[in-house]
């Protein structure tokens, strides 16, 4: 960070936050609209869509998915603990976390891989069924922001293990803008798990 | 010019987290074990909506500073949010 040139704050406020607040407001236009489509869409399909149940719902696995929310929560938590220890100059314990968040992130994509592919091959969900296909364009896109997540955390872990700079209790924003993203990528989760799982 | 963005007064983050794992487990409980019938499903789904807005809250207030920060952050974030809660409910309700 010592080579960039940082504007002076207008408002009192980091600009880089900003940034990063201003993103995520937009996100929350773009999440709304996919949990639109799928409210609206994804109770029309003809009766007979689905091989033996009623509703596309009745296929999803929601023990499972619990576990899965639970994994996502841990990691956000596994974050936050990561910035108060960067804060309070823990080097260690920062890098344990991130690492930490790592195997939880890529844990949560893995069951969700598993999750996709038990409901296409086994269960055999019609992609092209109004709910097969909301279903997939909510939690997909969601799934691609958690992907997203984890490359930058990824990034994010050169630099605290000090490949590119690295973090110190006065210089530290890297790692809270990136756990801005993943407790909205957490929010957006457990909305989910009740729009599309429970209701 | 680097300015500190927080004031490292830390939120008991062990807390938020328990808290946020019992909802979890609650209304997965809840949706396995209650008795449908009995309950109507207006309520349930009344219970879940209700339940998942509680986390929400509670990881952007504590998780994302929005307590202890900026009042324009939290501006910035709920005024879409309201917008967002408009929008799916002209389409899906």
């Amino acid at each position: 960070m010592s080579h960039s040139v940082h504007p002076a704050p207008s408002m009192g406020l980091d600009n880089r936050k900003f940034g990063m607040w201003a993103f995520l407001a937009s996100e929350v236009l773009f999440f709304s609209v996919l949990i639109a489509n799928f409210l609206s869409l994804s109770k029309l399909d003809p009766p007979g869509t689905f091989h033996g149940v009623a509703t596309g719902r009745e296929l999803l696995n929601i023990p499972l998915t619990a576990l899965n929310t639970f994994i996502l929560l841990t990691s956000s938590f596994t974050v936050v603990l990561a910035l108060q220890a960067i804060q309070n100059g823990d080097q260690f314990k920062m890098r344990l976390y991130l690492l930490v968040t790592l195997l939880f992130g890529s844990t949560f994509i893995g069951v969700q891989i598993y999750e996709y592919y038990v409901l296409i091959f086994v269960e055999g969900l019609d992609m092209s069924s109004l709910f097969g296909a909301s279903f997939f364009t909510l939690t997909g896109f969601h799934g691609a922001h958690v992907i997203g997540g984890l490359i930058w955390l990824v990034i994010l872990l050169f630099k605290a293990f000090g490949v590119m700079g690295g973090f110190s209790p006065q210089e530290n924003l890297g790692v809270e803008l990136f756990g801005l993203y993943w407790h909205f990528v957490d929010i957006v989760w457990l909305l989910l798990f009740s729009l599309v799982y429970l209701i | 010019m680097e300015q500190k963005t927080s004031t490292h007064k830390h939120p008991n983050y062990l807390a938020v987290f328990i808290a946020l794992a019992v909802i979890t487990a609650l209304i997965t409980l809840v949706e396995m074990f209650a008795p449908n019938p009995v309950i109507p499903k207006v309520y349930l789904n009344t219970f879940y909506v209700v339940m998942s807005v509680l986390k929400a809250t509670l990881v952007a207030m504590f998780y994302m500073h929005l307590k202890m920060d900026s009042r324009i952050y939290t501006a910035l974030f709920l005024i879409p949010a309201m917008f967002a809660l408009v929008f799916v409910f002209m389409l899906a309700i």
